[in-house]
């Protein structure tokens, strides 16, 4: 096992590392505060840069986010491991393919810096607007909330996505934890390789499109078959929970770093409880801290 | 409840409403949202309680609320329901989430229903009407419904449901006429009243499974009523005697030529309804549709239009007989299964049950979980739908093979064959001595698909080979199908048992030599004599058994995706395209994206082949790796080599040979293809196609330009040419069309290629074939004649031939390989004015007749717009590269692989 150094870095750097080993394809366009989890691979890919598998990734910018979905739907279809990263608008041009990704339980993970739709006015900063206009594309959403679950849970989401074939929303919010830097301890290629299973891999290649065994996907459907078909996804959303947990607990075994699907910091006997998703939770956290010290009952 | 204000939810004003007495909510979304915990009412209904049930109830038992999904993608809604809803609220321990109207087998979510619940009062008119999307049975009942809803103090609702085969399709009405508002809006299960307008259904749909005991059933018969009997399948007899169903015929089609109307039938089915069903007294209804047919063609200086309709109306009354029943069942007829025995079981088991118009039977587990679908099944929907079908003559046939070139629907298709496989074929197959040099002393056999062909007369309009004495008739005839129908099946399957030619024997690049090659896309459900199809099939021809086709959503996504059965099929070997339908926007960017995927595992099993060099001998590596794949030898020699790659990956027991095994296919060159209309093209994807023909990369962009939005009804697009009259464009185009090639050429390494399988056919094929054979970015832009032209369908290849002649489109292609003159036209200076041509389809001569003045104008900038573009095409031709090709050093505009 390689050795895993501390680094200081940023956000978008911890989580395009983990993109860059795991990743065959990209097809990217930026918006702030996402382009940097494209600038890198595309200048590590010009550098000669492999993946875990031995290729060069291959990085394409897009028209548009529109444009980029559909390359990484394509290129999916096509049997790479795809990725792309988005946010706000971007992510928005994205929806309809990432209904039509989902509908074909195709695996996948989008890492996305959450940034503010415009509305009254446009902004390039912080929340969850954007990932929350997906909720009904069916993929699953998944937020780290420091730099160093942005990483962890980069590989954490690449690995599960290939075994629930439920794509992945990977996101962190734009800005305070996309641009925070702060050290962490780096994941090598050796854990990437931990964590992927070849054999699901293997998996998802067989059931890529190709005239030497041909099918036919995205096809039009009337009102006498789609509602039952669009019925028959519920088991992988059943197993996708037990199965991301299992990924950290994988993950966990590897590294030490232990996630759940929901952790609960503070007072066993708390009777006062915050919930919260993203960058806030480690305010709550320090905050929880420093009030139990002092016989409050709180937690998060 | 009803919900009328979704947002903002005023969650204090919904608990207001509610009974303090109320004991369990159901809470129905019509729509999913997978991964979360209930769709978006519900959560919010849960909310609103949360917060506000125990102020307004004054007690803390919250209702028992649980959450539905009903109705999606129009799946019917119905009280038997809504029953079972309620029954589900009344359980001690009710599914909390649950969805209804369809059987769920999986997660079991699904609620039974009792299907003979009915709230359907006895007063009601409730109509049901089988049509076929041609013949005006929606039309009549939408006039049907206006006529009593408008001049009666009765309630009317019609609703129409369709198929969506664009020929032979099903058309269902749905009809109901009662003294009170009609409230519910759901498909009438019970019916009292059934026509059938088209004989043949009573062979594959169940009509009369919705008639209600004692209801009436009209049919549209060619046998009188006292023979029609003997005609029926047994089936329908049962189910008539059954239900004791009050019967009645009219042979619609007689009367409709006896009183000029051709094969319009929809106002003599609409004038016996209003006979027999009795909503308003027969007289004043026949007033009625009189009254109505003046309206729609008096105006239209038609008088003779009107007098045949009457006549038609007339007619009708007296055409119309009851049948008497018999007691007992006698038919030795029977419904025909809906596929084949012998299909494979997937096809009988689910695809057969769509067929069937039995869809909604399937439970979730007879369907795929992520979309995907066997391709090859339109082969075992055989629906016969054509009236005429071409009959070959192989005295007077050259084999010039533009019959099969033509068809839209692979129906005709020619073999050559070693003259000994004739042995054991059945009496009276034809054949002839194959002309030509490559195959001496072979015989050669032309074949019509009688069960496929829609008899669209394309090809027959297409065959070059006239008799010189009768010169009407030709190499192949259009003929009534009945006659020679058992005898060319017997023929079909004697010639489908003979080998296909090798493909390393045929010149790909002759219309004879494409033609011996097995078309992989078949019997699709487009138009009879659709334009956009026979480009679609010579494609698959010549590239269908390596190729990835990235669909744009419009026509061609229909007919090639839309279930339940696909024309994309496979070889012998089980090769064929692989397609797949993204959105109307980004199949260029969808197609791009196979591109990236395919290259990056070339690149990957490049990497495993050199780390298993060791155990799989250099050699196998090194041909795998330097076949440069560029003839059909080169081709088969890389499947070969694959397959020997594949046995010796599978004894050695390592990770890599692991993953090789299961890449090892991408070894093989792949073809890869974007599909899609102009309103794909020029207009919603024209951002994306722009970028990616761009990028370099190699794929091929196939635009079937029919110079509208064909799919959803003719609307214009910027492919619309100068004072053609399309939806949204009602007063006549006034600006030229968009030169899409003109744009893709100013990239100067993009292939482009501008063709017209009717005028051309030749040049069509070789640009297609180098298109492909160019490894950096091809645009094709294929002019398909289309019924939104106004034209008549079976000569629109001849149409496309006018279309050139005139100059109104360019033939010509741009390749970047030719160092000196990349743009050569294959167009001859126009002759013939463009107003000529224009004239002759409705798309103009709308205008001409509305707007004649503007007509005029816009028709004379239609000529300049052809002047200017012939002027500028024949410049650009005359320009050499050579100047150009010095100053880049060489390879400034090859391709970039
Ligand atoms: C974003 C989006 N807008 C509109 C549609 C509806 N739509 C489907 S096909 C089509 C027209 C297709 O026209 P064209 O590209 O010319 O292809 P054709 O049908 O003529 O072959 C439209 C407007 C859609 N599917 N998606
Ligand atoms: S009539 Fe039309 S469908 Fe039939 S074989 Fe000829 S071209 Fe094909
Ligand atoms: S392109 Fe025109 S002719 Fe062809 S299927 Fe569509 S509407 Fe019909």
């Amino acid at each position: 096992m390689e050795k895993r150094p501390f680094v200081t870095v940023d956000g978008n750097e911890a989580t395009a590392n983990i993109a860059h080993m795991v990743s065959e394809v990209m097809a990217i366009y930026p918006i702030t505060p996402s382009s940097g989890l494209g600038e890198l691979p595309d200048a590590w890919a010009a550098a000669g840069r492999k993946n875990i598998f031995g290729t060069v990734p291959d990085v394409v910018e897009m028209q548009s986010e529109a444009g980029a979905a559909g390359a990484v739907h394509g290129s999916l279809q096509a049997g790479a491991l795809t990725t792309t990263f988005t946010a706000s608008q971007g992510l928005l041009l994205m929806i309809p393919n990432m209904f039509k990704i989902a509908g074909e339980l195709t695996p996948t993970v989008f890492h996305v810096t959450a940034r503010t739709v415009a509305t009254h006015a446009l902004s390039i900063f912080g929340d969850h607007s954007d990932v929350m206009a997906c909720r009904t594309t069916g993929w699953a959403m998944f937020c780290s909330s420091s730099v160093q679950e942005a990483q962890d849970f980069a590989l954490i989401a690449h690995a599960a996505t290939l075994e629930s074939r439920v794509p992945t929303l990977h996101f962190y919010d734009g800005f305070r934890i996309s641009h925070e830097v702060n050290k962490i301890q780096l994941l090598t290629e050796d854990d990437a390789r931990a964590m992927i299973d070849m054999d699901l891999v293997a998996a998802f290649r067989r059931r890529a499109m190709s005239p030497e065994r041909p099918v036919l996907r995205g096809t039009a459907q009337n009102p006498d078959v789609f509602f039952q078909a669009r019925e028959a996804c519920n088991p992988f959303y059943q197993a996708c929970p037990a199965i991301m947990q299992k990924y950290m607990d994988k993950f966990a075994a590897l590294t030490g770093r232990q996630y759940h699907l929901f952790d609960y910091f503070g007072a066993a006997d708390a009777e006062r409880v915050i919930v919260i998703m993203g960058s806030g939770a480690g305010v709550v956290e320090e905050t929880v801290d420093y009030l139990t010290a002092r016989g409050e009952k709180s937690a998060w | 409840m009803k919900v009328r204000l979704y947002r903002p939810f005023d969650a204090a004003a919904f608990v207001a409403v509610l009974p303090k007495t109320v004991r369990a909510i159901a809470v129905m979304d019509r729509t999913k949202e997978p991964g979360a915990l209930g769709e978006p009412l519900f959560l919010d209904v849960v909310a609103a309680l949360a917060e506000h049930w125990a102020t307004h109830s004054g007690n803390g038992h919250m209702p028992k609320v649980i959450g539905g999904r009903y109705g999606l993608s129009s799946k019917e809604f119905t009280p038997a329901m809504a029953a079972a809803v309620f029954a589900e609220l009344r359980k001690a321990d009710p599914k909390p989430r649950f969805t209804v109207g369809i059987k769920d087998d999986v997660t079991n979510l699904s609620l039974d229903y009792d299907e003979d619940f009915s709230t359907e009062a006895d007063d009601v008119t409730r109509a049901v009407f089988f049509g076929l999307g041609a013949d005006g049975t929606v039309s009549a009942n939408r006039n049907s419904a206006k006529i009593v809803g408008e001049n009666t103090p009765y309630y009317a609702q019609a609703y129409f449901v369709y198929d969506s085969r664009k020929a032979g399709s099903v058309t269902v009405s749905h009809v109901r006429f009662g003294p009170r508002p009609i409230k519910g809006s759901y498909l009438i299960h019970k019916a009292n009243f059934v026509a059938c307008h088209q004989f043949h259904f009573l062979e594959r749909i169940d009509v009369l499974s919705l008639a209600v005991p004692g209801a009436t059933f009209l049919l549209n018969s060619p046998y009188g009523p006292d023979e029609v009997w003997d005609h029926l399948p047994a089936e329908v007899q049962e189910e008539i005697i059954g239900k004791k169903l009050r019967f009645y015929v009219v042979d619609a089609y007689r009367v409709a030529r006896d009183t000029g109307m051709g094969v319009r039938i929809n106002t003599i089915m609409q004038t016996c309804f209003f006979k027999l069903a009795n909503v308003i007294p027969p007289d004043q209804a026949i007033a009625e549709i009189k009254d109505a047919i003046k309206q729609t063609y008096g105006k239209k200086g038609g008088g003779k239009v009107v007098e045949q309709n009457f006549a038609a109306v007339d007619g009708a009354l007296a055409a119309l007989h009851e049948v008497k029943v018999p007691d007992r069942v006698t038919s030795k007829l029977h419904r025909v299964p809906p596929v084949p025995e012998d299909a494979p079981q997937f096809v009988k088991n689910v695809l057969g049950m769509m067929i069937a118009n039995r869809g909604d039977e399937l439970p979730v587990s007879a369907l795929p979980n992520d979309g995907t679908f066997p391709t090859g099944t339109t082969k075992y929907e055989k629906r016969s739908i054509a009236q005429d079908i071409p009959i070959w003559d192989p005295n007077l046939c050259i084999q010039c093979g533009l019959c099969s070139l033509t068809c839209p629907h692979a129906s005709i298709r020619m073999k050559v064959y070693d003259p000994g496989l004739l042995t054991g074929a059945p009496e009276g197959f034809k054949s002839a001595d194959s002309k030509g040099k490559e195959f001496p002393g072979w015989k050669f056999t032309l074949q019509v698909f009688p069960d496929d062909c829609t008899g669209c007369g394309l090809c027959v309009d297409a065959c070059p080979a006239k008799d010189k004495v009768k010169p009407k008739h030709k190499a192949i005839d259009m003929e009534p199908k009945l006659p020679h129908l058992e005898r060319e099946r017997r023929h079909l399957d004697f010639f489908l048992s003979i080998p296909d030619v090798d493909r390393r024997q045929v010149k790909h690049d002759t219309i004879k030599g494409s033609q011996l090659l097995l078309p992989l896309f078949e019997f699709s459900g487009a138009c009879a004599g659709c334009g956009e199809t026979p480009y679609v099939k010579l494609v698959t021809q010549l590239f269908g058994d390596r190729m990835l086709i990235a669909n744009a959503t419009g026509c061609s996504s229909i007919y090639g995706g839309n279930l339940p059965c696909t024309p994309y099929t496979t070889n012998a070997e089980g090769r064929g395209p692989a397609w797949s339908n993204s959105l109307f926007e980004d199949a260029a960017e969808f197609g791009l994206g196979f591109r990236l995927a395919i290259d990056l595992q070339i690149q990957y099993c490049h990497e495993l082949l050199r780390r298993l060099a060791g155990q799989l001998g250099d050699e196998l590596v090194g041909r795998l790796i330097n076949n440069k794949q560029e003839s059909e030898a080169e081709i088969q020699e890389q499947r070969r080599l694959v397959a020997e790659l594949n046995q010796r990956l599978a004894t050695i027991d390592s990770p890599d040979a692991k993953s090789l095994l299961a890449s090892s296919d991408y070894l093989i060159r792949k073809s890869v293809w974007s599909f899609g209309g102009d309103g794909w093209a020029y207009d919603i994807g024209f951002g994306g196609l722009d970028h990616v023909i761009a990028l370099g990369r190699d794929v091929n962009i196939l635009v079937l330009d029919t110079e509208v939005y064909s799919n959803t009804g003719g609307q214009a697009s910027k492919s619309t040419p100068r004072g053609a009259v399309a939806k949204f464009a009602a007063g006549g185009k006034p600006v030229r069309k968009k030169d899409l090639g003109l744009i893709a050429m100013s990239y100067g390494n993009v292939f482009v290629g501008q063709i017209s399988l009717g005028a051309n056919p030749v040049h069509a094929l070789r640009t297609i074939i180098a298109a492909e054979s160019y490894r950096g970015p091809s645009l094709l832009i294929a002019l398909s004649h289309c019924i939104g032209w106004g034209i008549d369908m079976a000569q629109g290849m001849s149409v496309q031939k006018d279309a050139v002649a005139c100059g109104y489109w360019l033939l010509y292609s741009f390749d970047p390989r030719n160092e000196e003159r990349p743009l050569q036209l294959a167009s001859k200076k126009p002759t013939g004015s463009f107003k000529d041509f224009a004239l002759k389809e409705a798309r103009w001569a709308m205008l001409a007749r509305s707007k004649p003045a503007e007509a005029e104008r816009l028709l004379a900038l239609g000529q300049r717009d052809i002047d200017e573009r012939w002027t500028l095409y024949e410049q650009l031709a005359n320009m050499t590269r050579a100047g150009v090709k010095a100053a880049v050093g060489g390879d400034g505009h090859g391709q970039s692989e």
